[in-house]
């Protein structure tokens, strides 16, 4: 009892002290202004979610911070561009071209032509590109990308009375005759797959059907193994050669492997070297085509973040066979010079890779038709400039020279000769979205020039040598007005351009003389027009002038129409 | 036709003409402003009071006893042109420099970081709620308005305690004891007029965002690197038809410019072309030699070009085997590509094997007409090139006939 009186007594004072204390009337802050967004915090939602017994409306999610954006900017307006996030992206184009070279009634240079048997004065055929891409589907670090492309033409033949059939020659060469589908890309890529342990992380496998850019492009069948680090970069690759636009006749197969090593000594030393070393074997199971073993050597030196000095040496056969020197240097990032000199031996390939020799002589051996001879030692300087003026006037200025090293007393070629030659491009832009443009080129080639063989009727006259034939010079230009609203909006472009060659007078025809000159020209109108960021529709029309030495024809026309869905 | 080649020097000459001359330099510091530094012993609010220009309530407290009475007692002197553009008794005349001064000397400069501010998660993190650019820039009837101590006040007072945040009462955790260039106004400047009420929300009533046109701002750590929105911004929406009425599109130039049309001596400078026009950088030299820069950074190409595999490894096949070069016009299969062929035959082949070459060099062409007339009759056309011939033809197929002959060398 005593105890509770005591307690009873403590309570009271406790809340008389209390009530005698000075009410706090001062604000210790301001309410928040109404203006501003503020929300609970995130947090604090949570918590409430859980103890409250009424349910509290879900926190929106804070938006995404501006700063977090990827550095490119206008993020949207690329994004209908290009899109690279989404994992399934592809693209079907549509298209029907029609060719033709209407003809004029008269003989050709030699015969008299009959449209219909000796050639379509009309040729129609339906083409289709498919591109499709996956990214990370199926597995994370999975990526695929097959381009496909097919053609759907008409087979023109001409039955003769006889009851032979042969082909008729298309009014324009192509490529194709008949309907063919073909992979042009097809492969499967697979990265960021093992640990990061060794740097395992930055192991890339692609297989599949693919290009490679090594010693030579190389569109290959087989796998493809790069290590792509900071300072070492490592690929292997194998497989069987793809052939490209290929017919039965030319279905030639060659197997091709490789490697490459480039070491960054940017990064390892801070030496502004980065050393290249690459090696393509390719195994023939062509007749008349030996296997051959490519090795180069690259150096490229950057003393200057806009200055590289790049040098090449290139190996057949364990032989010198290229090599080259190019100073790359730029200015404000619109004045670009190159200054290229290649030195070409005569045990370089002819062509490519898989054509190394003359092979034998069958004359229905196609490769034989892009054999352009032996190769002829050559040194090769070109010099190449452009700027551009006050944002406006676009200008590149080029010149090559060929020189040809062959020693005296060995047979030249007339697809090696020696030749200048003098180019230059202009583009201004004359309203915001209209530019005009002009080009010029222009090669004089160096020809052996003996007398020329005089003609006699019905005599089977020598045959020239052959760096007596050919161009002797050509020059060529054109003029371009090109309107565009950028990038997959709309564009068109209306071009018209000229051409005069004089060949080599090889020949004198006192009787019958011969202009050896050739003036040809023609124009090209082109429609690009995007309808939303998923539809693309193009139109382009070429149209040749009279061709001087096809007399049978009056012109070469074209019409393509194509059309692309994206996704 | 000289008319034509009128228009084009002069539109030659016009679009060589050097840019606008640069914005004259800033004044250098003006030595007859007050120095922070010599008053640095002296409480910021002993001057400052109120947000009112110190020395406005009748000189106070510049004239206080301690400071310089004396200043104000006797003739006019340096003093006075602190304020003063000129003090003179007979007639009695003052006027007053402007205040702040635009282009010239900040003292004491607020390092206020745009990049903080915007920050919402980080914000919400502290404060619990994020604020966004209107609440600072109000916007009232004379447009946007440059965000002033109360404005500050309302979050930063004492009386909001916000924690870790500076307080109004502390000037020096948001002033620097420094100086420098007030920035003028880089981008709305010369001819320019630019509304900030006009562009609430565009065409279809849609609220334009500030982060639009000032995409840098949230990136901004301090005043002197918050940059001023590009022109490419504007292009953006005065170029789509949907945001933008057809009078105020991006070719008018006086949607933005007092004195100015497009002529052929006024040509849009290159920031003005369409967001997905070609880069600066993409010259016809870029175009002709840019296999080095593909190398380098493949990134930047597949921004913008259809590549559609998404990867920039090794990916040059997806430009080079669509996209055919401009020469490849309708004669160059049948006429023009040989003589390039024979000068650059690398050019050819980084695109086209052997097989390509040999599909149509194995046909027969239109020329050689039906059967064998052409055997009799192709005299005409081998004397005007008979590189033509031997292009398909090998020797052992010409010397049979043509006896005697040197010889065709391939």
């Amino acid at each position: 009892m005593r105890r509770a009186l005591r307690a009873a007594v403590a309570l009271c004072a406790l809340v008389a002290t209390a009530a005698q204390a000075e009410p706090q009337l001062r604000l210790t802050h301001e309410p928040r202004p109404r203006h501003l967004r503020m929300r609970p915090r995130a947090t604090a939602a949570a918590t409430g979610t859980t103890t409250a017994a009424r349910a509290v409306p879900p926190v929106p999610a804070a938006p995404p911070q501006l700063a977090q954006l990827p550095p490119g900017d206008h993020v949207a307006e690329l994004a209908g561009v290009r899109d690279v996030r989404e994992p399934v992206s592809f693209s079907l184009t549509l298209g029907y071209q029609v060719d033709g070279a209407r003809p004029s009634g008269k003989a050709s240079l030699d015969a008299p032509v009959q449209p219909g048997r000796d050639y379509s004065a009309l040729r129609s055929y339906g083409f289709g590109e498919l591109f499709l891409s996956t990214r990370g589907v199926v597995l994370d670090s999975l990526s695929a990308y097959f381009a496909l492309r097919f053609d759907a033409t008409r087979d023109d033949t001409y039955r003769a009375p006889d009851g032979t059939q042969t082909r008729v020659a298309p009014p324009i060469s192509t490529w194709f005759e008949r309907n063919t589908f073909e992979v042009r890309t097809g492969w499967a890529e697979l990265k960021d797959f093992l640990p990061r342990r060794f740097g395992l992380r930055k192991v890339r496998l692609r297989a599949g059907n693919q290009y490679i850019y090594g010693p030579w492009v190389l569109h290959l069948d087989g796998v493809l193994v790069a290590y792509e680090g900071d300072v070492v970069t490592a690929t292997a690759y194998a497989g069987g050669r793809h052939s490209d636009y290929t017919t039965a006749l030319a279905d030639e197969r060659f197997a091709a492997a490789g490697a490459s090593v480039k070491l960054d000594l940017r990064r390892l030393a801070g030496i502004p070297v980065a050393l290249t070393g690459e090696t393509l074997s390719i195994g023939s199971y062509v007749d008349g085509q030996p296997g051959s073993t490519h090795r180069q050597l690259e150096l490229d030196w950057q003393p200057r973040r806009d200055v590289t000095v790049f040098g090449q040496v290139r190996t057949l056969d364990d032989k010198v066979a290229n090599e080259r020197l190019q100073l790359r240097a730029r200015y404000r990032q619109v004045t670009n010079l190159v200054v290229d000199v290649m030195r070409r031996f005569d045990d370089d390939w002819r062509w490519d890779p898989t054509l190394v020799s003359a092979g034998g002589d069958d004359p229905m051996a196609a490769r034989r038709y892009l054999d352009l001879g032996p190769v002829l030692p050559q040194l090769i300087t070109s010099l190449r400039a452009g700027t551009l003026i006050a944002e406006n006037v676009d200008l590149l200025a080029r010149t090559t020279i060929a020189s040809d090293l062959t020693k005296d007393g060995v047979a030249k070629n007339s697809f090696s000769a020696a030749y200048v030659e003098l180019g230059g491009a202009l583009e201004v832009r004359l309203r915001r979205t209209i530019a005009v443009g002009a080009s010029w080129l222009s090669r004089r080639s160096d020809r052996e020039r003996p007398d020329p063989i005089v003609d006699e009727r019905l005599v089977a006259q020598p045959l020239a040598p052959s760096a007596r034939t050919g161009e002797d010079r050509f020059t060529e230009v054109g003029a371009r007005v090109r309107m565009s609203l950028g990038a997959r909006r709309f564009s068109t472009s209306v071009e018209i351009y000229g051409r005069r060659t004089t060949l080599t007078d090889a020949y004198v025809d006192p009787t019958n003389p011969i202009d050896l000159t050739d003036v040809r020209g023609g124009g090209r109108f082109t429609v690009d027009a995007w309808i939303g960021s998923r539809l693309r529709l193009f139109v382009a029309y070429d149209l040749s002038s009279a061709i001087q030495n096809s007399p049978e024809i009056t012109s070469y026309k074209s019409l393509r129409l194509a059309m692309t869905g994206v996704y | 036709m000289t008319r034509h080649l009128v228009i084009f020097v002069v539109a030659l000459a016009a679009a060589c003409t050097p840019p606008r001359k640069a914005d004259a330099p800033l004044p250098a510091t003006d030595a007859t402003r007050i120095s922070h530094d010599r008053h640095a012993q002296i409480a910021c609010i002993a001057c400052h009071r109120a947000g009112t220009r110190p020395g406005s309530d009748d000189h106070r407290p510049c004239d206080d006893a301690k400071c310089h009475r004396a200043a104000f007692t006797g003739a006019p002197g340096r003093l006075c042109e602190v304020c003063h553009r000129e003090v003179t008794v007979q007639p009695v005349a003052a006027s007053l420099k402007p205040y702040p001064i635009e282009d010239a000397w900040q003292a004491e400069p607020s390092r206020f970081s745009h990049r903080r501010h915007l920050d919402a998660q980080a914000m919400e993190r502290r404060v619990g709620f994020h604020v966004t650019c209107t609440d600072c820039h109000t916007r009232g009837d004379a447009g946007l308005a440059r965000p002033d101590h109360p404005a500050c006040a309302r979050c930063h007072a004492a009386e909001v305690a916000l924690a870790k945040a500076p307080r109004m009462d502390d000037c020096i955790a948001c002033h620097t004891n420094a100086t420098e260039l007030r920035r003028r106004p880089r981008l709305i400047r010369a001819d320019l007029h630019f509304d900030h009420a006009r562009h609430r929300s565009d065409r279809r009533g849609q609220a334009i965002r500030c982060e639009e046109c000032h995409d840098q701002s949230a990136r901004s750590t301090e005043m002197r690197d918050h940059a001023a929105p590009r022109v490419e911004s504007c292009v953006g929406c005065h170029d789509d038809s949907e945001r933008t009425p057809t009078v105020m599109r991006m070719r008018i130039c006086e949607t933005c410019h007092k004195q100015r049309k497009e002529t052929l001596t006024s040509i849009a400078p290159r920031s003005h072309l369409p967001l997905t026009e070609r880069p600066l950088d993409h010259t016809i030299a870029f175009r002709r030699d840019h296999s080095e820069a593909a190398d380098r950074d493949a990134t930047r190409c597949a921004t913008c070009h259809t590549q559609m595999s998404g990867s920039p490894k090794q990916a040059c096949d997806e430009c080079h085997q669509t996209m055919q070069p401009a020469d490849h016009r309708i004669t160059w299969r049948e006429l023009d590509h040989g003589a390039e062929a024979a000068a650059d035959r690398e050019r050819c082949a980084r695109c086209h094997v052997v097989d390509f070459c040999t599909t149509c060099h194995s046909q027969r062409p239109r020329s050689h007409g039906f059967a064998s007339g052409f055997w009799t009759e192709h005299g005409r056309s081998a004397r005007l090139n008979v590189r033509s011939c031997v292009a398909c033809h090998s020797e052992s197929f010409c010397t049979p006939c043509h006896l005697g002959a040197p010889g065709l060398a391939r």
